[in-house]
């Protein structure tokens, strides 16, 4: 009979694309200065791999455009996550906190490089929410626009994406071994806890 | 007793009164995305504006005018000015208008400003026109009908069903933190430490309810090879809806065309 | 030829250190209910999950020992093939509903789609199991915003309305309150008398009593007894394997010990109340 684990990543898909939702909300409720709405990105494309992670933020993308349409134009970025996550963890990267760690800031860096070049091609180097602010006092300030683009888009970024792997690493910690075992990148992180 | 009337609706194609919300959902969205692409050649913000009210009509004419305008004002009014502002007293450019410490008011910015506000009113009418005329479970039986795997219309409605029944569970979590006596209020750190506990539990909890789901789900013959069928159906598109759409789309690479050559 | 039927099997989940099935041969008859008892975390959702074709498929590990469902090995069935030849419902109601639907209409017709049905043979089948089920006021609703008891009664009607000859019931009552658990077992009655093969988890003994024809006792992933209903909760010395016996075989018992056993060992209540009346009548006529 065919293996119907395909089944559970079917399922698990929509849950990453709600947490990311819900994620953001309980940021905005508690007031913190994050966005922690990728939070479903990181751990889908961490358990269940780089292609369900691009999935995840793929549909992210689009029911967030819905209340927030500028995000339209940033889904490869999006995507782009998911599938870092999937890579970066299969690669045993959420095993332990530094090297969590590490993988924020990796993803923080490169999502900063893309979104700074969407940005600064689609959108005049502004971002499109607190971003464009920043880049726009560095613009005033005299900062070149394609420096103030990547400048505000990446401190953002690397500062919203290290405390997002964090918590995606807490949660990984917490799913039972049973679940695990019968995801694409679950051996990764079993064979890191036995150690 | 049951309703036949009721029952009866599943025998015949979903339709409503409105000819505009009878048109199949991708075509829908192709006449929107078409009417949007014209402001990309066109680099003149009056004929966004024109766009813009276009789709106003169109809710009009779709009979959602209501349900259409909040939305689109809320979104509008934020994004729009948004956009204007942070080019307007940003951008750096030649004509200056007005110079205090950071604030660099300049007729191109001015201008770039109002190019990019009116093309987000455009954006924004796109996406809550869709989100007023075409219904999620459409669209998904639509793209079925164009071979996309059932698999994906699940991820869609679940995802949108997901989010709310999530988005109400974070409330009671919060509240049972907060008698619990999690801080949620306090300095920045006491407000990161409450984040974990009122997000862990929901999503670990998702986690392992996806376990027993895709069992539930198994036992209602999910994973099956039969191609599957549609208890809830709508209309084989006419040739006339066809004919429409398409003309619609030559008008609009023609005036593209035009917009491009002038 | 047996309808279900185990050959010494033994299953380990992966990363377990322990078989949670351990050398189980049993064969399952065409037509009757069986009750599946035995302490919590024993093995009785293993049991129903193997029979169900989840394992190993869904859950890996190792499975040793030989299932055959209407006389096919499980690991030769297709997964769709065996949804409509067994149909499983357990205990939590909010993770039944496919989230996906907009009326409970739709939702027990899910399953019929998924298997190529006809739309009209949809209709004709969802109205149907409407109708045995008692629940026509229910299917405008949304089920994504109904009660535990109500989603639980379209789990069933979901899964009856794909007809098949087999159903896997594990712990349908467990989150249900009073009035939930009398719905769900007034629908497992009617299941019984159409004649399909139950098998059925569940604690509240009183009911197992009453419904089930034979029990199996199930104690660390071994079957450690089975037979008949009433023979099984006969032998008060289950209560040290940690299974309740129903207080009407305790009765029975007791007045087995005093000297006056029923004529025949009662184990629910209409059963005593039949006898006594008639140990009553008796002892006027003396």
């Amino acid at each position: 009979m065919k293996n119907r684990n395909m089944g559970l990543l079917i399922f698990l898909i929509p849950i990453g694309v709600a947490v990311n939702f819900v994620g953001g909300q309980i940021a905005v409720l508690l007031k913190l200065p994050l966005f922690l709405d990728t939070i479903g990105t990181f751990t889908i494309g961490a358990i269940a791999g780089p292609f369900a992670g691009i999935l995840v933020g793929l549909l992210t993308c689009l029911s967030i455009s819905i209340t927030n349409p500028q995000s339209l134009f940033y889904v490869i970025n999006f995507m782009l996550m998911g599938l870092l996550a999937g890579y970066l963890a299969k690669k045993g990267f959420f095993t332990t906190v530094p090297k969590t760690i590490g993988a924020g800031a990796i993803m923080g860096l490169i999502v900063g490089i893309s979104g700074s070049l969407i940005s600064y091609f689609l959108f005049n180097g502004f971002g499109v929410s607190g971003t464009g602010v920043l880049g726009g006092i560095l613009m005033g300030s005299g900062v070149p626009v394609w420096a103030s683009a990547f400048i505000s888009n990446m401190s953002v970024d690397i500062i919203d994406k290290v405390p997002t792997a964090l918590v995606a690493y807490l949660i990984i910690r917490n799913i039972p071994q049973k679940t695990l075992v019968k995801l694409p990148n679950g051996n990764v992180f079993l064979n890191a806890y036995k150690k | 007793m049951m309703d036949e009337t009721f029952i009866n609706s599943y025998r015949s194609p979903q339709l409503s009164k409105n000819w505009l919300l009878n048109l199949n959902p991708l075509n829908k969205i192709n006449i929107y995305i078409a009417l949007g692409l014209i402001t990309l050649f066109f680099q003149h913000w009056q004929v966004n504006v024109v766009i813009t009210l276009v789709f106003i009509l169109l809710a009009v004419a779709a009979g959602c005018f209501k349900s259409f305008i909040g939305p689109f004002l809320k979104l509008g009014l934020v994004i729009g000015p948004f956009f204007f502002i942070v080019r307007a007293i940003f951008w750096p450019g030649e004509n200056m208008i007005f110079n205090y410490g950071i604030i660099n008011i300049t007729q191109e910015g001015i201008d770039l400003g109002i190019q990019y506000a009116t093309i987000m009113l455009v954006v924004c009418g796109i996406l809550v026109l869709c989100t007023v005329t075409i219904k999620a479970e459409d669209l998904t039986y639509s793209l079925e009908k164009i071979g996309v795997p059932h698999n994906v219309s699940f991820m869609i409605l679940s995802s949108l069903q997901l989010i709310i029944d999530l988005k109400d569970k974070t409330k009671v979590i919060m509240d049972s933190q907060r008698s619990r006596g999690i801080e949620t209020e306090g300095n920045v750190f006491v407000r990161i430490k409450a984040f974990v506990p009122v997000l862990s539990p929901l999503f670990l909890g998702a986690i392992s309810g996806a376990e027993e789901k895709t069992i539930a789900m198994d036992a209602r013959a999910f994973s099956s090879a039969n191609p599957n069928t549609h208890l809830r159906f709508l209309r084989p598109t006419p040739a006339l809806e066809k004919i429409l759409v398409i003309l619609v789309d030559i008008l609009i690479l023609g005036l593209i065309i035009l917009g491009v050559v002038l | 030829m047996s309808y279900i039927e185990l050959k010494n099997v033994s299953y380990r989940y992966p990363l377990a250190e322990a078989d949670a099935l351990k050398n189980i041969n049993y064969a399952f008859e065409e037509g009757k209910l069986y009750g599946i008892i035995g302490e919590n975390g024993g093995g009785k959702t293993t049991f129903c999950d193997l029979i169900k074709g989840l394992i190993p498929s869904f859950y890996g590990g190792d499975l040793t020992g030989e299932v055959f469902i209407k006389g096919k090995e499980i690991r030769e069935w297709e997964s769709s093939a065996l949804a409509s030849t067994i149909g499983y419902i357990f205990q939590n109601p909010f993770t039944q509903i496919s989230g996906i639907k907009e009326t409970v209409f739709e939702e027990i017709a899910l399953g019929l789609e998924n298997l190529g049905v006809e739309r009209e043979e949809i209709i004709d089948r969802v109205i149907n199991v409407v109708k045995q089920l008692k629940i026509e006021h229910l299917v405008k609703n949304n089920p994504n915003k109904l009660s535990g008891g109500q989603r639980q009664r379209v789990a069933f009607a979901s899964i009856i309305a794909m007809e098949t000859d087999i159903l896997v019931i594990d712990e349908p009552t467990s989150q249900l309150d009073p009035k939930g658990t009398s719905d769900i077992f007034e629908i497992i009655h009617l299941l019984k008398e159409q004649g399909k093969t139950i098998l059925l988890v569940e604690h509240k003994i009183d009911l197992i009593a009453e419904y089930a024809d034979e029990v199996l006792v199930i104690k660390q992933g071994e079957l450690i007894t089975n037979g008949k209903t009433s023979d099984v909760f006969s032998d008060v010395n289950l209560l040290n394997e940690g299974v309740n016996i129903p207080q009407i075989a305790l009765l029975s018992n007791d007045m087995k010990e005093q000297g006056k056993p029923f004529d025949t060992f009662a184990i629910t209540r209409s059963q005593a109340r039949e006898q006594i009346l008639k140990k009553g009548s008796e002892k006027i006529c003396h």
